[in-house]
């Protein structure tokens, strides 16, 4: 029989039935009349009812101080009309959603070796699944949930680089990787820490109202991506400079 | 960083239902006020819920960071607010599920444990339980979880097996099988008086 087949039983004839149910929930009040005649069984339950009151106590771990993560402005479908937005991001929001595969405007190598279009793609397709970090925000992420999303063995980044105010582990072509933005002088600016990503070449990424790049940096890569018109040139060399895999 | 105030009484109103579309002015504050009274109420038994799943206090920190931002993009979805807890714990489940998918550290040795693996067993000053705790820890996943979803958690033997998609009578196996090896384990100890 498997656990499946398991029956469930409303009455109770024999003791291995009854201790079967108590031991499946302690609480169990079914078999009162088998429970009546039969101390063996009696003695089962209260055992039971003793193991699960400490069973109760020691999952009861402490809980640490709760942090609400920067949970962001969400544009929820099912409200009917949303408030006025707090942040004027709407350059931003209208880039993200420019920003799709089909609009893809393409990868230009900015020196020689092998196209790594791939990875480009799936940075693209990643952003645009997360419209939400593009918000134009005044207010920092803190200190802990940086130093949580970025390992001390991948950067150290502090706010001393600019405004990071989106900070959140990312899955990126199956490995983890901090994906950050930072607020630019034009709108924010997404970066991709990528120890594990080697590129040959710096390749550029090219969208509709934005642009980027990935930037070989050891055995890994870092990207940027601003609108277009932003300079990237200062951060790009600030967040190498921040890398602290082997280069 | 703002703070959620922590609610005395555990008790959620319910039944938003389809009403819970809100016109132009009040969308944003009630929507955040909502999400931060559920939260509020739920967070512990998220985090305990989480902690016992992968065995880790600092993973299940950012368990439930992800799950919270998971929680508040999907908010809406949840019709009903007397159906939070289950939701909310579904949604730590299925992101420790995601954590683990990303760095398969399924194993782990109990006889070598990091610090914050260790922290669950050994935080609290009480023998006792640090026996029983640890039994627990060392317990397989498919019998630890159902008995954190009915001991701690209060869920019965129906919503446990909706919550972890199985049938009824697999819990009921489940439990029954993981009170006997703790008891088992316990009574080799001398914990359980």
């Amino acid at each position: 029989m498997t656990e499946d087949d398991r029956p469930i039983r409303d009455a109770m004839n024999t003791c291995e039935e009854y201790q079967e149910a108590i031991a499946a929930e302690s609480t169990f009040d079914g078999g009162a009349g088998h429970l009546s005649t039969c101390a063996s069984c009696q003695k089962f339950r209260d055992e039971m009812l003793a193991l699960d009151e400490q069973i109760g106590r020691a999952l009861a771990i402490s809980v640490p101080e709760f942090d609400m993560p920067e949970l962001g402005d969400i544009d929820t479908a099912n409200v009917t009309a949303l408030p006025q937005r707090r942040f004027g991001a709407p350059a931003w929001l209208a880039a993200a959603a420019s920003v799709t595969l089909a609009a893809f405007i393409g990868f230009q190598m900015l020196s020689g070796g092998v196209s790594n279009s791939a990875l480009a793609e799936q940075i693209i397709a990643h952003i645009d699944h997360e419209p939400f970090s593009f918000r134009e925000t005044v207010n920092p992420v803190s200190e802990r949930r940086l130093g949580r999303v970025i390992p001390a063995n991948v950067a150290v980044l502090d706010h001393s680089a600019g405004l990071i105010t989106y900070a959140q582990s990312c899955i990126i072509n199956g490995h983890e990787v901090p994906h950050l933005v930072l607020q630019g002088e034009r709108g924010p600016i997404t970066i991709l820490l990528m120890p594990e990503e080697k590129v040959s070449a710096a390749q550029s990424i090219i969208g509709e109202s934005v642009k980027g790049v990935i930037l070989p940096v050891g055995n890994g890569s870092i990207a940027i991506i601003g609108e277009k018109g932003e300079s990237l040139e200062r951060i790009e060399e600030e967040i190498t400079n921040s890398v602290t895999w082997d280069i | 960083m703002p703070k959620v105030p922590f609610y005395a009484v555990h008790v959620i109103k319910t039944s938003r239902g389809g009403s819970s579309r809100m016109n132009s002015t009040s969308a944003g504050p009630d929507r955040r006020r909502r999400f931060d009274e559920l939260v509020g109420v739920f967070h512990q038994d998220m985090y305990r819920y989480a902690a016992w799943l992968c065995r880790d206090k600092a993973i299940a920190e950012d368990v439930v960071q992800e799950a919270l931002l998971r929680a508040w993009k999907s908010l809406d979805a949840l019709r009903d607010d007397g159906a939070a807890k289950q939701w909310l714990l579904t949604i730590v489940r299925r992101e420790n599920a995601r954590y683990f998918e990303r760095r398969r550290l399924e194993t782990v040795d109990v006889d070598n444990l990091t610090p914050s693996q260790e922290a669950i067993i050994a935080e609290a000053p009480d023998e006792q339980l640090d026996e029983l705790r640890e039994a627990i820890y060392g317990l397989d996943d498919d019998y630890r979880e159902p008995l954190v979803l009915q001991v701690l958690m209060g869920f019965s033997t129906n919503e446990i097996a909706e919550q972890m998609g199985l049938r009824q009578g697999a819990v009921l196996t489940r439990l029954h099988r993981a009170r006997l090896k703790l008891k088992e384990s316990v009574q080799s100890e001398g914990a359980l008086q």
